[in-house]
């Protein structure tokens, strides 16, 4: 069957009235954790994850689908009316929209922000319903070794691409690792750094981390710093864009959904980058380029729509090969995993209704989240004025909750706890923490299928080169990892 | 293997550690409050360990009225133990609560 057979079959899901339910509790809860700072669609989905096990797996995947789409659109609006970004996709978006905001064009950055995420959102999610299931047919070939290069890809590119500099990078990614490993080991049986403590056998679970690294660190982190509160600016009545200000926007939607869902798919990841660059083409298209810096619309309209569109090609990966490349995508696979699933081409032939179902409420999740957000966004800015002892409390109970009803265990609580005083030290010296959470999800994965890859060539390392596959995907990793030290060597140089 | 490169990278990171004004206050009233909390979580219930823990944390945020603070966690935490063990069928804690809950 073809793809759009398969995504009406989806569709027939995504509608029945339980599903549809569920995804509206995902994008309001999305649009809820995306706009209140401090907290994102990575941490939700973990906490949410003990508390789903009993749903359908189609349910519950419907509903994360709609609290990650619906993080992207709220982290916008505290971008434009507090200026702090509620997540690292929307740190451009401040630069312009919170100038706007200033200028009291608030209601239009709001407005062309939520148009512009539904613009790359719905692009995105066609280019994805066309691109994954090519994808999951060429990666039917994949094996062992094929599967180990491209998770080492992964790693090179994420741990480069988040953070200031590589090095930090690597540091998280391999804090990660480390945590990953511990446990018995599936193929000897053999108990690895556990230091003795029974509760540990089992593995740290990454619900642990992740709730450990986001919701404590960052409360530790926000807690100790001094500041002045942040001044929330006013929306002034609520207005339609105007026309001219339509006119400026469509493009930069169109610019930024295009830029987006590639690198969004790449396994670089990350929604920053699509960003950084949307801005930096509008700026130069720009017919007005002078007011970039003093709320140009287009620098909101094609970050906005970049940021959506990465989104949605951050999804590709996940699908089709089983690779995540953001924080959330990782506690999605972590969810699969809960399930008994693993994405990958396979999934593809043997869940259609969860992964077409899935896909199909992407488009409706995305057409709540605009008459969620259009006309209701000075209701959501409320949430802005939730007092911050009250917002923190209540972060670290849900993040006590979340974590013991993975296992019932204080065990886990108290490790949780510890993860979370490691993320603030992490946090003070600027070490990206969604390294981490995706090295901690990935690194047991690349054990094992190295160990397969060896079992099948018994024991021949050179598997992995003399495989065109895996030999290229590892040289590209390799030239990841030595090409901004490189470049910034050379910048030196001529300088 | 990866501990040395680990030690490798925070070598060369070393230079970049730069003294941060750091609050300590928030930080103890936080710590306090984890430690408590898992201290309590069996004990106490999670009713009463996680108000603690609410508590702990509004200070943490300069809020200066703990009897005001108490009282939202109390009503927090209730709120989301009945929600959670009779809407979702976790089992939390009861503690101090067992004969009554």
């Amino acid at each position: 069957m073809d793809s759009l057979g398969l995504l009406i079959d989806g569709f027939s899901i995504a509608l029945q009235w339980q599903n549809l339910l569920w995804a509206f509790v995902g994008v309001l809860l999305g649009t809820a954790v995306g706009i209140l700072p401090g907290i994102g669609p990575a941490l939700t989905v973990a906490l949410l994850l003990p508390v789903t096990y009993s749903l359908n797996p189609v349910s519950a995947f419907i509903m994360f689908a709609g609290i990650y789409y619906g993080g992207m659109y709220g982290g916008s609006t505290t971008s434009i009316l507090l200026n702090t970004p509620g997540e690292s996709g929307s740190i451009i978006t401040a630069l312009e929209g919170n100038k706007m905001a200033r200028s009291g064009r608030a209601s239009a950055a709001l407005a062309t922000a939520a148009i512009g995420s539904f613009v790359a959102g719905t692009l995105g999610t066609i280019a994805l319903t066309f691109a994954a299931p090519a994808l999951a047919d060429m990666a039917l070939v994949f094996g062992p070794a094929e599967y180990f290069a491209l998770i080492v890809l992964g790693f090179t590119t994420i741990s480069s691409v988040l953070g200031k500099t590589p090095s930090r990078g690597m540091l998280s990614l391999f804090l990660g690792l480390a945590l990953g490993i511990i446990g018995i080991d599936l193929q000897t049986g053999q108990a690895r750094f556990t230091l003795g403590l029974l509760p540990l056998l089992d593995g740290i679970h990454v619900v642990v981390v992740a709730v450990g690294l986001f919701a404590v660190g960052e409360t530790l982190y926000l807690a100790s710093q001094s500041r002045g509160a942040g001044e929330i600016i006013n929306i002034k009545g609520w207005t339609w864009l105007s026309r001219e200000e339509l006119s400026r926007s469509w493009k930069p939607w169109i610019r930024g959904s295009l830029l987006g869902f590639p690198i969004g798919g790449l396994p670089t990841g990350g929604a920053e980058i699509p960003t950084f660059l949307s801005y930096a083409v509008e700026k130069r298209l720009s017919k007005k380029p002078e007011e970039f810096g003093a709320g140009a619309i287009e620098g909101v309209a094609g970050p906005e729509a970049a940021n959506n569109a990465a989104a949605a090609g951050v999804l590709v990966p996940l699908l089709t090969l089983g690779l995540p490349t953001s924080a959330t995508a990782a506690i999605m696979l972590a969810a699969f995993q809960q399930f008994n699933l693993q994405p990958g081409p396979l999934i593809f032939i043997n869940n259609p209704d969860l992964v077409w179902g899935l896909i199909a409420s992407l488009y409706i999740g995305n057409l709540m989240l605009l008459l969620l957000n259009l006309p209701l966004a000075p209701l959501w800015a409320r949430l802005l004025k939730i007092p911050a002892p009250f917002l923190y409390g209540g972060i670290l109970v849900f993040a006590t909750l979340g974590t013991y009803s993975l296992n019932n265990s204080v065990f886990d609580v108290g490790l949780m706890y510890m993860i979370g005083v490691l993320g603030f030290c992490m946090r003070l010296v600027d070490v990206p923490v969604a390294p981490a959470v995706i090295g901690m999800i990935l690194g047991p994965m690349a054990e094992q299928q190295f160990r397969r890859a060896l079992a099948i060539s018994q024991g021949d390392p050179a598997i992995f080169l003399s495989r065109p596959i895996s030999a290229t995907l590892l040289g590209l990793a390799f030239v990841a990892l030595v090409s901004v030290p490189l470049y910034r060597y050379w910048e030196k140089k001529l300088k | 293997m990866t501990s040395i490169v680990m030690l490798i990278t925070s070598w060369r990171n070393r230079q970049d550690n730069i003294v941060l004004p750091i609050e300590m206050m928030p930080l103890a009233f936080i710590t306090l409050g984890l430690v408590l909390c898992v201290m309590t979580l069996e004990r106490l219930g999670f009713i009463l360990a996680v108000t603690l823990l609410f508590i702990c944390i509004a200070r943490a945020f300069n809020s200066k009225n703990s009897i005001r603070d108490g009282s939202v966690g109390l009503v927090l935490s209730i709120s989301v133990y009945f929600i959670f063990t009779s809407g979702l069928g976790l089992v939390l804690p009861k503690g101090i609560f067992s004969g009554i809950l």
